[in-house]
């Protein structure tokens, strides 16, 4: 028994509006799996909501626990890059409506030129986004070793961006102090080494676990400096995670230019182009609430 | 077994009305799903459910064997005070081994998988899930998920316990913790995508008559598991990938040495993991009302109700994950709130236990094997819950946390409930999935051992337990050595119990007689097919006019017959049933 049925497709009754709407075996009409189709894709995107949701309790938890920090490092955002982002995000959600809205009207090159505009936007938001990731590798805002090489260290940001422009360091608030000794800043030189990220303790030698003979004041700073550390951390975590998003985004963005440009898809069925324009919309939303949060709140 | 067909007026027209589809025949049998084609590419791409969860019970049940090798080791490690032959880092392996296998890869999926896939779009009239192609990528998924955490654990393995607890998991262990998680990983996806392949089809690929409470109870049940899987599995997934990319690129979020909060990780992880009890348990107490009502006749008592109360399990199950965390840094007042939700569990639990009962009271119960396996459970699962309830306690919890109370709890709900469901489910329906009978007495001993086997395995851990011995330990004091070698001996009895149905079943594949449609005599859409189905499932579409479990000529396919093979006596509320369907029929017909 053949899974694709043809005698199937009589059963609908709505041939006339979906004449070129492939009916698959299991439903009964073109509306049931049209339904199907819209209410899986809901389904899926409370499972996304669900998966960013965790994300911005840990955010929240952390904000409401290390205030300060939040605020104070929120100044390494570059609200131009995030600015203007999203401002390239709500066009690509824009374009992306008009695609669909071509589509459904049965307007084949509106839809691809729109689509291609769409996967436009998305490669200018991963390539300004990925300019600012170099830029935090620079300043040495990535959280561990692993990428960079370099150790987080935000008294070396705080020197490479703000020293030379002669404004004053607040730690917890405070002014700090900014001495720097052979172009290393002072917070550094307080600091005794300890066992950091993914190191392995066995390395490390004896005595050095233990901060000896640490100021208040130091000890304050590496603090600091280890919430910071967590501020970051949950900034790569969440535009990281948003990022891999657009990727997935543009790699359906291409099936859609594929399926409207080069199979010259029939236009009248257009459930796929929907679903993955809400899968668009959704990502662009979690950008509106990414960008406030990581940028503007200070 | 020989069948009674019971044909009444309306039968004839009935009969006639299938016999415009000539069903077609293959090696001299019906054609079915099974021998419409034999490749290995028929089985690999195939989109039917059906054989989907097929190729799901052959690879669950190879996990589950791989788990219960590893209990097996544990339990003859546990035989002496200090050990037999493992050293204490193996003896961490393989525990961790057993628990991330059995939650990942069998307890989570083998009821929604396996008979959920199999039966729900049969049991609520359509030809298929509403996403086949869906389908197949889930088993997909779960063998690749499956396939990281088997090398993970072959390849050094893990020592964390399945809850891969930070910062141990995440900084200290130098197990495969990375690959481990990746496994739990895509196999959250696997469920994700099976659960709203459920979600879909219950809503919209309902046949013409199935309303929502004319749904059998096990769909019910599906439907509530299937909503936790949406909202949990994406949590437990984006926590496991923090991990992953604290242990990998060093982002650390709950890393206590950058002040981060390690207990953060917890509260994340059991917002799924606490849920997820219910994922695997919500199938089976669904199962159960499937096999009381085919061996009572009977409707299940109070049907809303115990529809309604898987529902609230699945609410009250998000509420309560704190309570794996009296023993933490957790504020006392969050604590009280969570442990009087975790009591409040107890009600819906309850109310489907009492209706049970009172849906055998005073009936003519058919003592089949699945009938003693529905009877073990209610028993097994009325203990696990109740001892529950002490973990609930905030006081109790505190003596007995991290002790292998715990350990007999929660394997009183997961193999005296879960297991012991699905393998009840499995005798229900493996006639109708292959269209062959077991051996019914083998099948009656089976479930006895297991039962016996494992009240002998895991009640004297609640003692044990009670008298102090923590979890996760090989050795321990001597004097709870006499209990744990009892418990040694009943995981041998309860791994024969286990090994029987695997050979009495497959046994039945080739030897054993062929079934009709309803070899149970129940009612249900599903029984109405014949057996085992065809790729389509129904021959023409199915319309239902009868209540859930009523039994009707319809509901029961037109085949009534008890267990023994036996007409069922004539009985006059079935009479008049049969009376007033056959008027419904016209009713709808029209």
């Amino acid at each position: 028994m053949s899974l694709k049925t043809a005698d199937l497709k009589s059963a609908g009754g709505h041939g006339e509006t979906h004449a070129h709407q492939r009916l698959n075996m299991q439903y009964e009409n073109i509306d049931q799996q049209n339904e199907c189709y819209m209410v899986g894709m809901w389904s899926f995107l409370v499972t996304e909501v669900m998966f960013f949701g965790a994300l911005f309790l840990v955010y929240a938890l952390y904000r409401t626990m290390y205030f300060e920090t939040y605020l104070d490092a929120t100044k390494y955002m570059n609200i131009w890059a995030g600015g203007i982002n999203t401002v390239i995000l709500l066009l690509s959600s824009w374009t992306m409506v008009m695609a669909v809205d071509s589509a459904q009207k049965a307007k084949r090159s509106r839809t691809v030129g729109f689509l291609f505009v769409t996967i436009g936007c998305a490669v200018a938001f991963l390539g300004i986004k990925s300019g600012e990731y170099s830029e935090k590798f620079e300043e040495r805002l990535f959280p561990s070793r692993s990428i960079t090489g370099k150790d987080f260290d935000y008294a070396y940001a705080t020197q490479a961006r703000f020293h030379h422009q002669g404004r004053d360091i607040y730690v917890d608030g405070k002014l700090h102090p900014t001495e720097v000794e052979d172009g290393k800043p002072a917070l550094i030189a307080d600091t005794n080494p300890i066992v950091g990220f993914n190191q392995n303790v066995a390395a490390a030698k004896p005595g050095e676990f233990y901060v000896t003979k640490v100021s208040g004041e130091a000890l304050r700073a590496r603090r600091f400096n280890d919430h910071a550390r967590i501020f970051f951390s949950i900034y790569f975590a969440m535009t990281g995670l948003h990022a891999v998003h657009v990727i997935i985004g543009i790699i359906l963005l291409g099936y859609l230019i594929h399926l409207y440009w080069m199979k010259r898809k029939c236009v009248d069925d257009y459930l796929t182009i929907e679903m993955i324009g809400m899968y668009w919309h959704f990502v662009d939303i979690v950008w509106i609430f990414l960008f406030p949060m990581m940028y503007l709140i200070a | 077994m020989s069948i009674a067909v019971k044909s009444k007026t309306g039968g004839s027209e009935h009969t006639h009305a299938k016999g415009t589809h000539q069903q077609a025949m293959v090696d001299g049998e019906p054609e079915n799903y099974l021998n419409t084609a034999h490749t290995v590419k028929s089985w690999l791409l195939t989109t039917d459910h059906k054989r989907i969860a097929l190729l799901y019970l052959i690879s669950i049940s190879v996990f589950f064997a791989l788990g219960g090798l590893a209990a097996g080791v544990m339990r003859a490690e546990l035989t002496g005070p200090h050990g037999q032959f493992l050293s204490s880092e193996s003896y961490n392996k393989m525990f961790s081994a057993h628990g991330i296998i059995m939650v990942f890869f069998f307890l989570v999926p083998v009821v929604p998988a396996t008979l959920g896939n199999f039966m729900i779009p049969i049991m609520i009239g359509a030809r298929d899930l509403a996403f086949p192609r869906l389908n197949l990528f889930s088993w997909y998924l779960y063998l690749a998920g499956g396939t990281c955490a088997l090398l993970s654990i072959l390849g050094g393995g893990v020592d964390t316990g399945w809850t891969f607890y930070t910062p141990y998991s995440s900084i200290y262990s130098n197990g495969n913790v990375a690959l481990a998680i990746v496994g739990a990983f895509i196999a959250g996806f696997s469920s994700i995508t099976t659960g709203i392949n459920f979600v879909v089809t219950i809503h919209k690929m309902r046949a013409p008559g199935m309303s929502w409470f004319k749904l059998p109870l096990f769909v019910w049940a599906m439907y509530a598991t299937s909503v936790i899987i949406l909202l949990g599995t994406p949590v437990v997934a984006i926590t496991l990938l923090l991990v992953l990319v604290e242990r990998t690129l060093g982002i650390g979020i709950f890393s206590p040495e950058l002040g981060g909060d390690p207990v953060l990780f917890q509260h994340m992880f059991w917002f799924y993991s606490h849920p997820a009890v219910y994922i695997m348990m919500l199938p089976g107490l669904g199962i159960i009302n499937e096999i009381i009502a085919a061996n009572t006749r009977r409707k299940i008592f109070g049907y809303e109700f115990v529809a309604f109360s898987s529902i609230a399990i699945a609410v009250f199950g998000f509420l309560v994950w704190g309570h794996h965390m009296f023993a933490t840094s957790q504020s006392m007042y969050s604590s009280i709130v969570f442990s009087v939700i975790s009591f409040l569990v107890a009600i819906p639990s309850a109310i489907k236990v009492f209706n049970w009962i009172a849906t055998i009271y005073k009936g003519s119960v058919a003592l089949t094997s699945h009938m003693y396996y529905a009877l073990s459970f209610i028993g097994l699962f009325t203990i696990g819950g109740l001892t529950g309830l002490y973990l609930a306690a905030l006081a109790a919890d505190l003596h007995l946390t991290a002790t292998y109370f715990v350990v007999a709890h929660f394997h009183y709900i997961m193999v005296g409930g879960a297991l012991t469901a699905f393998l009840g489910g499995l005798h229900l329906w493996w006639p109708k999935m292959t269209g062959r009978m077991y051996n019914e007495e083998l099948a009656k001993i089976g479930a006895l051992l297991t039962f016996v086997g494992f009240n002998m395995t895991f009640f004297p851990q609640f003692i044990v337990g009670y008298l102090g011995m923590p979890r996760r330990y090989h050795y321990y004091a001597p004097e709870y050595q006499i209990w744990n070698v009892m418990s040694s001996l009943g995981a041998t009895i309860l791994g024969v119990g286990f090994l029987l149905p695997v050979l009495y079943l497959l046994h039945s594949l080739k030897n054993g007689e062929k079934v009709g449609k309803n070899p149970w005599g129940a009612a249900g859409l599903e029984w109405t097919i014949q057996s085992p189905p065809v790729t389509t499932n129904f021959t023409e579409t199915a319309i239902v006019t009868w209540d859930a479990y009523e039994i009707t000529f319809e509901s029961t396919g037109g085949v009534l017959n008890s267990p023994e093979g036996e007409m069922i006596p004539e009985m006059p509320e079935l009479d008049r049933a049969l009376q007033a369907n056959s008027a419904n029929r016209e009713e709808v017909a029209r």
